[in-house]
């Protein structure tokens, strides 16, 4: 089976950030084939390959990478499976668990940690959350070319009902595509660190931006402080940036559990 | 499309359990219609019906409650949907929303709080965690009796694999069974609240037991949880296990305005 990671990325604050990304996903796991799609002129430094798109064209982000997502798959006739990672998506452990995934799974990915964060054109059950569009495995099949081809119709269709924001019309395209196999990973695969987790077992990919301005925040955490902390032990936890007493660690702290 | 809520129970603790639960169901949910399997004899009050089932054959009550979830199905052939619920589930608020998942879904559970419990007689990804058999809801096909048929022909062959515990098999039935489509419902329809929890928005279905408070005198009651999880509805953290449970959830309702 082959397999490649991929990033859709635009602008240079992003390309690099998904350089880095890659870069780092490189040391922990070199079998793996890294590929970047751009609409940007850039070098392949970091990469095994830089797959030129078309220029963006749309008044959103949003609209441009569904299309672009759409093309990735197009263009990645010679893969079995391709793992979708956002720029912003650092790694604690190799995890090559997740592509055995597309053995039972059309696609898998995340549950949003918002559940919901808007609107969609029908009325769909709160219970039905959103996916986290960071860590996205799919299998290059019939199937899954029909969600990507749905969910660049409803997007380019109601841009106003969805606004800047590709979950909310990813989550309608999977109800409109009865068909398509989808599960979601653990939170350990994709952490959301930023809002706050559970987690159980070994923290494996860490997802979000220290995106904190320290002249009001001094006291914050950085991304090094959550990798040294979420996984100071392995049973049931949580923990939050958002706490009083983040620096003291997970709760309950190892000599609790 | 008719709707039923049925649990399987056994024993005088447990079936009391059960109609505790199916009563505080009533109160926020009067429409649905209730069902009891149980192999014990006991009176209907609290349900609105009681089904009897074979007596039990195994020492092991999960090889039993397997083979009961299927005769469950058999039995419930008047419904198009059902929803299983444990007998420690409590109830916040109404959750009609949760049937309409059977409208693109087989079968939806939560995702089982530990992950992964224990082994499976194939070895499966670990990112593929359980599902918490605690509150799943199922459509009445083909295909779900196909996927429950597995989890009892598996549960029964390996119950030395298995142990006391149907999650694990029942992971395994659904990786053996490609055509089913089963979904994760969020922790706020089954907050595993004795773990610690993340949630988002409204908190609807409890899914736990108080501890042995001979053990753990200071922990929270069912009442306090019932009080903290929805303190607000963005996004926090809660857990029973710490020191400092009573301040409420992470972050507070004020946090953005902390000096």
């Amino acid at each position: 089976m082959k397999e490649a990671a991929i990033w859709i990325s635009a602008g240079k604050r992003y390309v690099e950030e998904a350089r880095r990304s890659s870069v780092e996903l490189h040391s922990l796991m070199p079998e793996l084939e890294r590929i970047l799609f751009t609409p940007d002129e850039t070098e392949d430094d970091g990469f095994d390959r830089v797959a030129l798109l078309p220029p963006l064209t749309g008044e959103y982000w949003y609209l441009d990478s569904v299309r672009y997502c759409r093309m990735a798959f197009d263009l990645l006739e010679e893969y079995d499976v391709f793992l979708w990672l956002g720029s912003d998506v650092n790694y604690l452990a190799p995890f090559p668990e997740l592509f055995r995934m597309a053995e039972r799974f059309d696609i898998v990915a995340p549950m949003g940690s918002r559940r919901v964060t808007g609107p969609t054109v029908q009325g769909l059950p709160d219970c039905f959350p959103e996916y986290e569009i960071g860590v996205t495995l799919f299998r290059r099949n019939a199937i899954v070319k029909d969600l990507l081809v749905e969910w660049e119709r409803l997007h380019w269709a109601y841009p106003d009902v969805y606004g800047n924001n590709d979950m909310r019309s990813f989550r309608e395209a999977v109800w409109n595509t009865p068909d398509l196999k989808i599960e979601r990973v653990p939170p350990e695969y994709s952490l959301r660190w930023p809002f706050g987790v559970f987690m159980s077992g070994e923290v494996k990919i860490l997802h979000g931006r220290e995106e904190i301005d320290r002249t009001f925040y001094p006291g914050a955490c950085s991304t090094k402080d959550v990798r040294r902390i979420v996984n100071e032990h392995l049973a049931p936890r949580i923990w939050s940036p958002r706490s009083k007493r983040w620096s003291e660690g997970v709760i309950p702290n190892k000599e609790l559990t | 499309m008719r709707k039923v809520v049925f649990w399987i129970a056994h024993r005088e603790r447990f079936v009391e359990e059960a109609r505790r639960c199916s009563m505080e169901l009533h109160g926020v949910m009067p429409e649905l219609e209730r069902v009891l399997f149980t192999p014990d004899d006991t009176g209907s009050k609290g349900f609105d019906r009681i089904a009897k089932l074979p007596r039990r054959q195994s020492t092991f009550w999960y090889c039993d409650s397997v083979r009961y979830f299927n005769m469950a199905f058999d039995l419930l052939n008047e419904y198009d949907t059902c929803l299983y619920l444990d007998t420690d589930v409590n109830f916040l608020a109404p959750f009609p929303e949760l049937f309409r998942m059977v409208e693109r879904f087989d079968i939806v559970a939560p995702i089982g709080a530990r992950r992964v419990t224990g082994p499976t007689f194939q070895e499966l990804p670990p990112c593929f965690p359980e599902y918490e058999i605690g509150v799943v809801l199922f459509r009445r096909n083909a295909i779900v009796k196909k996927l429950f048929e597995e989890w009892r022909r598996l549960h029964l062959a390996y119950t030395k694999i298995y142990g006391e515990n149907d999650q694990r098999s029942f992971r395994e039935a659904v990786w053996n069974t490609p055509e089913v489509k089963i979904e994760r419902i969020p922790t706020e329809y089954s907050l595993r609240w004795p773990f610690g929890v993340f949630m988002s928005l409204e908190v609807k279905i409890l899914h736990g037991r108080e501890p042995d408070y001979s053990q753990w005198p200071n922990s929270p009651q069912i009442s306090d949880v019932r009080k903290i999880v929805n303190d607000h509805l963005d996004m926090r953290i809660w857990s029973p296990r710490d020191r400092n449970w009573k301040e409420g959830v992470i972050p507070e309702a004020d946090w953005l305005n902390r000096p």
